[in-house]
């Protein structure tokens, strides 16, 4: 993550704050107090007053009603030798609210301490600041200007007196620099985050503890920061905690990829927040975290390390000591993939491409996402190596980045080694088994592991294989048509390329529906939802023709369509909603490629005729 | 003492024997000294001047008397005098001596322990015991009980040699016991084992009969047993005729007899056709019966035969092949012909296996260009059971390999890896590998064509082999595979390539190999390079993911693993084969109870370990070797088809 564009987030989130923490009917303020007395205890020492009550048992603080004097906050060095006052506002600095929000007053007030109160004995430095966390105006600078100038040099014959100012980039810049830390964070939430911090920095991502607590702590820490009565300051928090973690497991070797862990998640409650959230405010923050939190991060991530990626066996080299191995990697490689695809579709979503420099700009990022994927099939077998049925997302994934640039070929290229590589899993050769219907990976591993014979994977139906003949039909017929007919003789039937179709049993092919509230649920996590539709295979005969074979699946797609065709009415970008998906293991609806591969014949296929000039697959 | 006359003649065998008896142990350093002195001093005398009755006298006072003693000190013999004929024959002769002054029932109870022995002992007890049948009288009754138990005790095993002397000389010098105690087992169907002895020792009483008086027991027994209901009796009897014929009793015209009395024309894998065929094997001891002998074998081998008939057949037609000279009735070609028509020969026919690596190792010296041949044939026509024989294995074929190295013979490996048939070629890259040969013979390789330097390569390429011997023979086919070009040089950069990927092994022992071939240099160097990009791209952030569940799922691998290397472990470790394994628990020091009721002194456990390089590729990308030998395969069919098609 860039400098300038954690600055922004930061400001974001600092802008959105009150002067004071304290609950209101419409539920609790986070202010500048908590954020000034956690950096005046950094920078200045001791803490003499505060506007709030810290409290043991609550994690809220409490606000004080006594009179403040213009003092909002002071601190005490270690020396006892200085004395810093600061006087907090919310408001915009100008000529008008120097005068009506009391910027005048506080500070007349601040500048006169009680000089004589018990422990100032030793003070003779006084530093009076203005703090405020919104923008200002020339005449607001003036009028504090000449207030400064005006001012008397020494207190109680005794200390001198100097008056500063720090606007809405100063205490960015001081944050950044002396507070990413979670005290940053309203008091509320400091434990949690300061726990989580901790695990993520001993966790490796993908570890039994980083799932089983590190995970489920994000989850509950997003949904407290999300909840109704924070309105848009909830959104506009978690890319804080987002940084603020990354920043404390910095040392820790997984962090990159554990950090886009924690950030889909966040992503995903975000969406769900979105769809039951009126407040534009907080709409615009969700839709702008999206873009400029998650589709930019992935960007940078894959501007990075696609090299790496794209070395020969590197993907591939994971594990390397077994068969257990080949799995992980397997693993790990779509895990790049579905990134890569979401990358793509969230760019194709949106990356603005109205005048011809942004439209270029957006072909040449598309493109280049195409290419990162061609070179890391190029480079790792693992990337043709699916696992679990629900592989199928990354699939589509892959077809939807290479279509959108034109490259349909390279995807029927890397579909026809896909076809190869599952070819003998599905005969049952080898210690790898066919995709696991059940899309559990313990089984895989357990499978793997052990080599019983008695086999815990033992698929009979698939919706991979129907989503990859569907996939495929997006492709020239010249290039369609051997590939569907390989599919259903080497995949669905089982049959041998020769001779008869030897003793195993067909797959059961499946599609499935959505439910008309996909979006709802999906962003839910219910894993059982929709209607799953069954067929048999598409023909018996094992050397049906891709005319058949094509004609059987159309039919059934236009069956599909007339029977039961759900109203989506989608409001969350579907590169978001595919990401609920996958991280939920739940399927895609088939409408989501079906429109490229099966137009309606009253809608246009989506045009993708980019012509590109990327590496081509080699397989 | 020992008499002095004997102590002056065998100094050795007397010194040693007196410790032996005092139960003194002989320095190591000695024995084996005292072993060649003591087979030469047996060998140089005739036994019968050998003072026996003071000796035994010596002896048995030396035992106090004792017929356990006596037991116990006699099975020292091996270990004291060494192992051979003259120690035995010795040894019997001390026991027929020392047996004089036993009463009748001592001598059955020292007879009992024989049996009642621990198996070592009562192997070598068997072999001291046949004077013992020949000069003492016993009664069936004590001889049927006696073989029960020790077959009983043996677990069924019977087969020794020192056994079936004493039942040689029983059946000679006790012919009237002998009988019944036929008469006694013969009607209860027996074990094969029981029924083997029987019929040697109808044997043996026919050949001890008096031909001018024959015995009417015997007679009658035989006439029972061959016209006899019961199919047990009449395999003994023809069984019995089996023995006959390896002195050339049994003349060709009495075999047919036989034949046409107990063979039906559907017998394939019957017991009978099995004593058949037991009995022309035995025939072929003698010259003159080699060509009804090779007649009946023939006719035989058109049947569909059982294992053990095969076996009897492939043992007479190798015992031809090797007895054949330019006067035999039937030549070397003939019995090698018959002998290929009962291939191929299954991978389960362990014993013609067994007998065939024999028969191709000692024959190798004396007819090599013949046995050439013959190893050629024998892999084109069972090579695939050949080479299935050599995984599961320890060392296989190891006794065949050595003679073939011995020989000078290796080229054999070359022209097998070079066949047209496939199987052989597979067979000629194990033998390779057993024999530890350097290279393939490059004056044949010279001579091999593009196609055959391509099978090579895809053979090599359809199996994990050892990363060192893909090497070795890449070596050595790197300046005819570069000199066609084409196809063959493309291949064979290619699998030096994936070869190199997969092993650090054979990047070495082929830069050994290869050191001025720059073509082959310079591939190993991309490897190598490539190889430091994949370690270094590994290091990526993008890469330090875990996997849930990949942790605990390899921890399960790595257990399977090992359970599966203790199981080959203790399969193929020699020590396991006859030393009993015990589980040492909580320490690293070990003691263990002794026989004698004491601690033995601690012992530290000691760490022996190897370890071999496993190809990376295979878990790496175990798809694309899959594919890749999928590919050769299917490459490997197209060349065989069309050099099919082309002979």
């Amino acid at each position: 993550m860039t400098n300038d564009s954690i600055k922004a987030f930061l400001t974001h989130y600092i802008v959105g704050l009150k002067e004071r923490t304290r609950n209101e009917a419409s539920g609790p303020k986070w202010g500048i107090d908590w954020v000034i007395y956690n950096l005046g205890q950094t920078l200045y020492g001791k803490p003499v007053r505060l506007p709030f009550v810290r409290q043991q048992q609550s994690d809220e603080t409490k606000i004080k009603s006594e009179a403040e004097f213009g003092v909002d906050v002071s601190f005490l060095s270690s020396d006892k030798q200085t004395l810093t006052i600061f006087v907090l506002k919310d408001e915009v600095l100008t000529n008008k609210s120097w005068v009506s929000q009391g910027f005048h007053e506080d500070m007349a007030k601040a500048i006169a301490p009680d000089m004589e109160a018990a422990g100032l004995e030793d003070v003779n430095q006084v530093e009076v600041i203005l703090a405020y966390n919104k923008d200002e105006h020339a005449n607001g600078i003036e009028l504090f200007d000449r207030f400064a100038s005006s001012a008397p040099n020494r207190l109680a014959d005794r200390a001198d007196l100097s008056l500063k100012r720090w606007n809405l980039s100063d205490l960015v810049d001081l944050t950044l620099e002396h507070l990413l830390t979670p005290a940053l964070l309203p008091q509320k939430f400091f434990g949690q985050l300061n726990y989580l911090c901790s695990q993520f920095a001993d966790f490796p991502h993908g570890s039994d503890p980083w799932e089983q607590q590190l995970i489920p702590g994000w989850q509950r820490f997003v949904e407290d920061a999300l909840a109704d009565e924070h309105g848009p300051r909830g959104p506009a928090l978690l890319p804080i905690a987002l940084i603020i973690l990354r920043e404390h497991a910095k040392d820790n070797p997984t962090v990159q990829t554990g950090w886009i862990d924690l950030l889909e998640w966040a992503s995903i409650a975000m969406w769900r927040r979105f769809l039951t959230s009126d407040d534009p405010k907080t709409r615009q923050h969700i839709h702008g975290f999206w873009i400029s939190f998650y589709i930019v991060e992935l960007d940078r991530f894959y501007t990075e390390h696609i090299d790496a990626l794209a070395t020969d066996n590197a993907i591939d080299s994971i594990g390397a000591s077994s068969m257990v191995g080949a799995v992980a990697s397997s693993m790990v490689a779509y895990w790049h993939i579905g990134r890569l695809g979401l990358l793509s579709l969230g760019c194709w979503e949106n990356m603005a491409d109205e005048s011809p420099d942004q439209k270029a700009e957006k072909t040449q990022k598309l493109r280049s996402i195409a290419s990162h994927l061609i070179r890391l099939h190029n480079a790792n077998e693992s990337a043709f190596r699916p696992i679990l049925d629900i592989h199928h997302i990354e699939t589509t994934l892959l077809m939807i980045a290479l279509s959108n640039v034109g490259r349909h070929q390279d995807f029927g290229s890397i579909a026809l080694n896909l076809v190869q590589r599952l070819y003998p899993r599905r005969l049952g050769y080898g210690e790898l088994p066919f995709l696991d219907g059940g899309n559990s990976l313990s089984a895989v591993f357990e499978q793997v592991a052990e080599n019983n014979e008695s086999e815990l994977i033992t698929t009979k139906s698939s919706y991979f294989v129907v989503v990859l003949m569907e996939l495929v039909c997006v492709l020239e017929p010249s290039q369609r048509d051997d590939l569907l007919k390989s599919i259903h003789r080497r995949l669905v039937l089982g049959a041998m390329d020769e001779g008869p179709s030897g003793e195993l049993s067909p797959l059961n092919l499946f599609s499935w529906v959505p439910p008309n509230d996909w979006q709802e649920q999906v962003l839910k996590g219910y894993s059982t939802l929709g209607t799953a539709v069954s067929r048999g295979p598409l023909s018996d005969n094992i050397d049906a023709t891709a005319e058949e074979l094509f004609g059987e699946l159309k039919q059934f797609v236009e069956l599909m369509r007339k029977t039961n065709n759900p109203e989506l009415h989608l409001t969350v970008p579907v590169s978001a909603l595919i990401l609920a998906s996958m991280r939920r293991q739940t399927p895609l609806p088939p409408e989501l490629w079906r429109i490229s591969a099966f137009p309606n014949s009253d809608e246009e296929q989506t045009p993708t005729t980019v012509e590109d000039q990327g590496p081509e697959p080699t397989g | 003492m020992l008499p002095a006359e004997f102590q002056e003649s065998h100094p050795t065998v007397a010194r040693v024997l007196a410790a032996m008896v005092a139960g003194e142990e002989l320095p190591e350093r000695l024995v084996n000294t005292d072993r060649k002195a003591v087979q030469t001093e047996l060998d140089a005398s005739q036994q019968a001047e050998i003072p026996w009755s003071p000796i035994s006298k010596y002896i048995w006072e030396e035992v106090g008397g004792s017929l356990e003693r006596f037991m116990t000190v006699s099975t020292q013999a091996y270990a004291y005098l060494g192992v051979g004929e003259s120690v035995r024959c010795f040894m019997a002769q001390l026991w027929s001596s020392v047996s004089q002054s036993w009463t009748p029932p001592e001598r059955k109870t020292f007879l009992r322990q024989i049996v009642d022995a621990e198996t070592r002992n009562r192997f070598e007890a068997l072999d001291f015991a046949f004077l013992l049948f020949r000069e003492v009288s016993l009664e069936s009754s004590f001889v049927i009980v006696w073989l029960r138990d020790l077959q009983a005790i043996g677990g069924g095993d019977l087969s020794h040699r020192g056994l079936d002397r004493c039942l040689e000389n029983y059946a000679e010098f006790n012919q009237s016991e002998c009988v019944k105690v036929l008469r006694e087992l013969s009607p209860v169907p027996p074990s094969d084992r029981i029924k083997s002895l029987l019929a040697s020792m109808l044997h043996w009483m026919r050949q001890a009969d008096d031909k001018e008086k024959p015995n009417q027991d015997l007679i009658d027994l035989e006439t029972e047993l061959r016209r006899s209901s019961r199919p047990h009796c009449r395999e003994i009897f023809l069984d019995s005729w089996a023995w006959d014929a390896t002195n050339g009793k049994l003349t060709e015209q009495q075999a047919l007899e036989f034949r046409e009395e107990f063979i039906e024309e559907s017998d394939c894998d019957t017991p009978q056709l099995k004593c058949w065929s037991h009995l022309l094997v035995l025939a072929m001891n003698h010259h003159s019966a080699w060509g009804w002998v090779y007649r009946e074998l023939r006719s035989l081998v058109k049947r569909s035969l059982g294992e053990s008939v095969r076996q009897q057949v492939a043992y007479a037609t190798l015992a031809g092949w090797e007895g054949a000279d330019a006067n035999s009735p039937v030549g070397q070609n003939e019995w090698e012909n018959l002998f290929f028509s009962l291939h191929p020969i299954a991978k389960t026919e362990a014993q013609i296996w067994g007998r065939l690596e024999g028969f191709m190792a000692e024959n190798l010296q004396a007819h090599p260009t013949q046995l050439e041949k013959f190893i050629v044939r024998q892999a084109e026509t069972s090579g695939d059971s050949w080479r299935r024989l050599f995984a599961g294995v320890r060392d296989p074929f190891s006794h065949f390999s050595m003679s073939l190295v011995e020989a000078g013979r290796g080229n054999v490996v070359t022209t097998l890896c070079l066949s047209p048939i496939r199987d052989a070629r597979r067979v000629g890259l194990q033998l390779f590998n057993t024999c530890g040969l350097e290279s393939l013979d490059q004056d044949i390789i010279s001579q091999a064509t593009a196609e055959q330097l391509e099978l090579i390569i895809l053979e090599l390429a359809c199996e994990i082999r050892p990363p060192a011997l893909v090497a070795r023979i890449h070596a050595s086919l790197a300046e005819c595979a570069l000199a066609f070009g084409g196809v063959v040089s493309e291949l064979y950069l290619e699998e030096v390539a994936t070869e190199g990927n997969n092993t650090h092994t054979y990047r070495e022992e082929l830069k050994l190999r290869i050191k001025d071939c720059p073509k082959v240099l310079e591939v190993l160097q991309k490897v190598e390079d490539g190889l430091d990009n994949t370690i270094a791209a590994t290091k990526s952030p993008a890469l330090q993911m875990r996997v849930p569940g990949h942790h605990r799922a390899e921890q399960l691998s790595h257990r399977r693993m090992a359970r599966q290397i203790n199981i080959s472990a203790e399969k193929y470790s020699i020590f396991a084969s006859f030393v009993t394994t015990v589980q040492v628990l909580y320490s690293h020091e070990w003691q263990s109870l002794l026989p004698d009721g004491t601690l033995s002194p601690p012992s530290q456990m000691t760490k022996h370990s190897t370890s071999m390089e496993f190809p990376r590729l295979e878990t790496l990308t175990p798809q694309t070797i899959q594919i890749r030998r999928l590919a050769a395969n299917a490459r490997i069919e197209e060349l065989d088809q069309s050099e099919d098609a082309s002979s």
